[in-house]
């Protein structure tokens, strides 16, 4: 959790336009995790500024859910397995579901 | 409690005694419930020390399906990975469920280690410490975190949260919001009488949850001044 890198942006832009990308991880709001830290986690594993990761976290904390991340299957189970080692609730899905 | 930041970035908390030995407890209760049942799960389970048992582990995939836990707070450790598709879930227990709940276990245990301050130490930079708090004010002792271990420390606080949100019956955002503002009581049965071992624990659940709490708030404060300054 600890060793990890920022995302290319190049790939993060590929990321955003690419139509292969069949599923999503949604983290889930729970009642324990402190909204600051799950801002920490947004903006350390996924690299996002501060702006976004608060936003995402709003959004878990007042929507209930969010669509923190897209790609394969495969890159899901990483990010999902992440989310868990932080002692955040998350899911992957297929997209559009 | 007390937070402080040394200039290196050195995170210490300052704990009296009552407060170690709750949070001892408490995290080596958490570690406890997170050993794997007995059975098929346990031999897969590798101590993290070892690095080639832990290489070979990892490689050996299990064939065999995984059950999810049933204790619900050891569920909520190692979550399913899908919310509508069994298989989905089946797959990613499968996969991750013994490497999530061997590191788990293993930061659960260097932190109680810490906290019970009695193990050797070969690579003080590298572990969660204690050090005796000097000053005769306030006896008990400083437990120093490496900025390198913090990340963990924070997600091991999370791991003990969850299950004391569980034992104290915490269900929603709102349910929180009444054990702050302390307004949080045991569960009564069908006559409104709370039981007797729950009406003794109670006041000792609800302290541990708030210990935790704080002490969590504090580091993720100086972890996310941290990564805003980008130290590492």
């Amino acid at each position: 959790m600890t060793a990890q890198t920022l995302p290319d942006e190049r790939v993060e832009a590929r990321e955003q336009t690419s139509v292969d990308d069949p599923w999503v991880t949604i983290v889930w709001n729970d009642p324990v995790n402190l909204m600051d830290y799950v801002t920490y986690v947004f903006e350390s594993y996924f690299g996002h500024p501060r702006e976004r990761a608060e936003r995402l976290m709003r959004q878990v904390h007042e929507e209930g859910r969010a669509v923190v991340s897209t790609g394969t299957l495969e890159a899901m189970e990483v990010d999902v397995q992440a989310m868990h080692g932080f002692g955040l609730w998350a899911t992957l899905q297929r997209s559009g579901e | 409690m007390r937070a402080q930041r040394r200039a290196d970035g050195t995170f210490v908390l300052h704990l009296d005694r009552v407060e170690r030995e709750v949070m001892e407890q408490v995290v080596t209760g958490v570690a406890d419930l997170l050993e794997p049942e007995e059975g098929a799960v346990a031999d897969r389970v590798v101590d993290a020390q070892d690095p080639a048992a832990a290489l070979l582990a990892s490689l050996a995939a299990p064939d065999e399906p995984v059950a999810a836990p049933e204790d619900p707070a050891v569920h909520r450790l190692l979550p399913d990975g899908s919310r509508d598709d069994p298989q989905v879930a089946a797959e990613f227990r499968r996969l991750t469920e013994a490497d999530l709940r061997t590191r788990k276990l293993a930061r659960l245990r260097a932190l109680a280690d810490a906290l019970a301050g009695d193990d050797e130490r070969v690579h003080p930079e590298a572990e969660i410490t204690t050090e005796a708090q000097d000053g005769p004010v306030e006896p008990g002792v400083s437990l120093v975190v490496p900025p390198a271990l913090a990340p963990e420390m924070a997600a091991t606080l999370t791991d003990v949260r969850l299950v004391l949100a569980d034992r104290l019956g915490l269900r929603t955002d709102d349910d929180t919001l009444a054990l702050e503002e302390g307004r949080w009581q045991p569960p009564t049965g069908p006559d409104g009488s709370v039981d007797e071992v729950v009406a003794q624990t109670w006041p000792y659940l609800v302290a541990s949850y708030e210990l935790f709490h704080v002490v969590q708030a504090a580091l993720v404060r100086a972890m996310t001044d941290d990564l805003r300054r980008g130290r590492p």
